[in-house]
């Protein structure tokens, strides 16, 4: 059987561990995940607090030490670099932070700001740079006046344009954003997602989006992400997620969505979850959801499903860490085991 | 919009904060709504908008050094609460209104156990025993769907997770069987599972025990799954007033227009449509510097120098539906 060339990823994540020592125990907030993402998409992570999303986010930008796994940047391992041998990697990898004010060091102008990834780098001479910083506060939709001001000056939605110029000055392949609009009222909301789609169109970069709310991640992502407890429980090519989310926990997560509709409209079917999210210091034997799941049986209990690809060819094709999909001997679970089953969010 | 079975109607009410400069200004400018018995009425727009303000100012919760009343007049049953002594409003606060709050650890106290603190607000309104209160209290605890009330009863807030402090949250504001409940953004702090779970609380007591509730929110897919009628503040105003139905399918104030296409739609992605959010541009103006016209005109797609110069009346459209804006409703 030959394949066609499949493209490289961008960014490749094995088996990536980050374990948080607190006084009250061990946090597992990211255990054994695995993920890639390719050149110029937007993969989108989702996850209720304490899933882990943040954590995540912050390891592959090597924030946080790794405990175990590997995590391939442009094919170079970049799990164990030393800080200094990080510098040219971070060039082509940045994040943006949810809250732009605890981002920006107050102290100095957003000119001084700007200019600060270009002489790190040493990239263009002092005329270049300045020249550079007046571009980019324009391209993100800012007056060359605000340059001169500190960030305090600014509005919030302002100070995220300038988190965002920051981020993209040196053109990254990767931008890993952190909850980037949830400190934001609606209306600004929407401008900083059309300001990050416009920026991707003309720049090509990948966006790692990491958030909670379902509606903005559904807008701007190609394909999802979705977490519980530390670890990956469905990923799927945006479309085949909404409309036909698998894992029962993607169920419940998006019949929570409240649209704004007419209420003569029909709505997807709720499965209301019960009880609370379980401690990430003890999380549950076997599956992690099995303590909260609908459908959860005696195997899974004690067996944590892995993450194997389902519906493998068509172009709903995703990967799904859940029992109720993994009975065949192969991981390919059959469509009529699908097909006989009572989905209740479809 | 008068009705035999209004439980709140609030008429012209007006709150004024102090500016640094010692200048009033006003941040809930003329307002009349009306709550009726089993209805959910929400009250929305953007930080700033003025909607807390509103909650506090129907409470009287705002301090007096920098906060006064300008007008109008709060009705709850016909007994108007602004005529009220301090000590007759904190017998109104919590027995005949209640709020819920949008983030629980801040509005729970730390020393006391979640039962105790039910208790408490039993026993502040109420000539009962203890004994009496706390039977009550776990039959509260039941009713907002806590888990095993007998051990939760002795734990403290910290003990719980965030959806189950704002379950005691909404026992403690039922506890005397309000006939209104004001909720200020309850499920702002909760993920969207849990905040599924409490919505659809706070919406069966509310028809179990015939309540009227405020829902004070920025949230408009909260609004359209659990508000009948809406209104939307701006700068301190009504801009447009409406039942759920008809604002989500023809909003008539441009601003209610331009929230709700600034929203991404689940519809639209899983229909494959990806189309650029509108925007609003610009922010909300600061509420000490308002001139005298629509204070949204400079961010309207529709501001007219007649805008500019006068600040539209509120007026109804139908008998049920009514906008502040000169453009609207031709």
């Amino acid at each position: 059987m030959t394949l066609p060339m499949k493209p490289q990823p961008l960014l490749g994540v094995d088996r990536l561990v980050k374990y948080h020592a607190t006084p009250a125990g061990t946090v597992r907030a990211v255990d054994k995940v695995s993920f890639e993402v390719m050149p110029g998409e937007t993969l989108g992570l989702v996850g209720e607090s304490g899933c882990g999303k943040s954590t995540l986010g912050r390891t592959i930008v090597r924030l946080h030490e790794p405990d175990d796994g590997s995590i391939l940047f442009q094919s170079n391992d970049i799990s164990h670099l030393s800080r200094k041998a990080l510098r040219p990697v971070r060039r082509h990898l940045q994040m943006v932070f949810q809250d732009p004010f605890a981002s920006l060091n107050p102290r100095r102008t957003i000119r001084q700001i700007l200019t600060e990834p270009f002489s790190v780098h040493g990239v263009g001479s002092r005329r270049e740079q300045i020249d550079r910083v007046n571009e980019l506060v324009s391209r993100v939709g800012l007056h060359s006046d605000h340059a001169s001001r500190y960030p305090h000056e600014l509005s919030g939605g302002q100070r995220q344009r300038i988190a965002i110029a920051r981020a993209i000055a040196l053109e990254p392949s990767l931008v890993v954003c952190d909850e980037p609009v949830s400190a934001l009222d609606v209306s600004i909301q929407a401008q900083i997602i059309n300001l990050l789609r416009r920026l991707q169109e003309e720049s090509g970069a990948a966006y790692l989006f990491i958030s909670h709310d379902l509606s903005v991640v559904g807008y701007l992502a190609d394909r999802i992400a979705v977490m519980y407890l530390g670890e990956i429980v469905e990923i799927a090519p945006k479309r085949a997620l909404w409309t036909e989310p698998l894992h029962p926990y993607t169920q419940a997560l998006f019949s929570a969505i409240a649209e704004p509709l007419p209420p003569s409209v029909p709505r997807r079917k709720r499965s209301t979850l019960t009880g609370d999210l379980p401690s990430p210091m003890h999380p549950p034997s076997g599956c992690r959801f099995h303590t909260r799941c609908p459908f959860a049986m005696p195997k899974c209990r004690e067996v944590a499903p892995a993450l194997t690809e389902v519906q493998a060819g068509t172009i709903d094709a995703r990967r799904v860490a859940c029992h109720l999909y993994s009975d065949t001997p192969e991981a390919t679970a059959q469509p009529s085991l699908l097909s006989g089953l009572a989905l209740p969010a479809t | 919009m008068m009705n035999s079975t209004n439980l709140l109607t609030i008429e012209g009410l007006s709150t004024e904060f102090r500016s640094s400069h010692k200048q009033w200004f006003p941040v809930v400018n003329r307002i009349d709504l009306q709550v009726t018995v089993g209805e959910t009425l929400a009250v929305v727009g953007e930080s700033g908008c003025g909607k807390s303000m509103l909650a506090h100012s129907i409470l009287r919760l705002l301090p007096r050094r920098i906060a006064r009343n300008a007008g109008g007049r709060v009705l709850l049953e016909g007994r108007d609460l602004l005529a009220l002594s301090e000590d007759e409003m904190r017998g109104v606060r919590g027995k005949d209104i209640s709020m819920i709050f949008q983030e629980p650890m801040t509005s729970l106290n730390p020393l006391m156990t979640v039962g105790q603190q039910i208790a408490e607000s039993i026993l502040e309104h109420e000539h009962c025993s203890v004994q009496v209160a706390a039977r009550r209290t776990l039959d509260l605890m039941e009713l907002v769907g806590i888990p095993e009330p007998r051990a939760r009863f002795h734990q403290y807030p910290h003990h719980l997770s965030g959806g189950m402090r704002q379950r005691i949250v909404i026992a403690i504001a039922l506890a005397c069987r309000p006939k209104v409940l004001i909720a200020d953004e309850p499920t702002t702090a909760l993920d969207v599972t849990i905040q599924a779970q409490v919505l659809e609380l706070i919406d069966k007591l509310k028809r179990e025990l015939g309540m009227g509730v405020i829902l004070i929110t920025h949230d408009l897919g909260v609004v359209a799954e659990w508000a009948q009628r809406i209104m939307v503040m701006y700068a301190g105003r009504k801009v447009e007033e409406a039942d759920a139905e008809t604002f989500f399918t023809s909003p008539r104030h441009p601003y209610s227009r331009a929230l709700l296409a600034s929203v991404p739609r689940p519809n639209d992605v899983m229909n494959g449509v990806v189309k650029p959010l509108a925007e609003i541009t610009g922010t909300v103006p600061p509420l000490d510097r308002l001139g005298g016209g629509c204070a949204f005109a400079d961010r309207c797609t529709m501001g007219t120098d007649a805008c500019r110069s006068n600040s539209p009346a509120f007026r109804l459209l139908t008998p049920s539906s009514g906008v502040a804006c000169i453009h609207a409703g031709n």
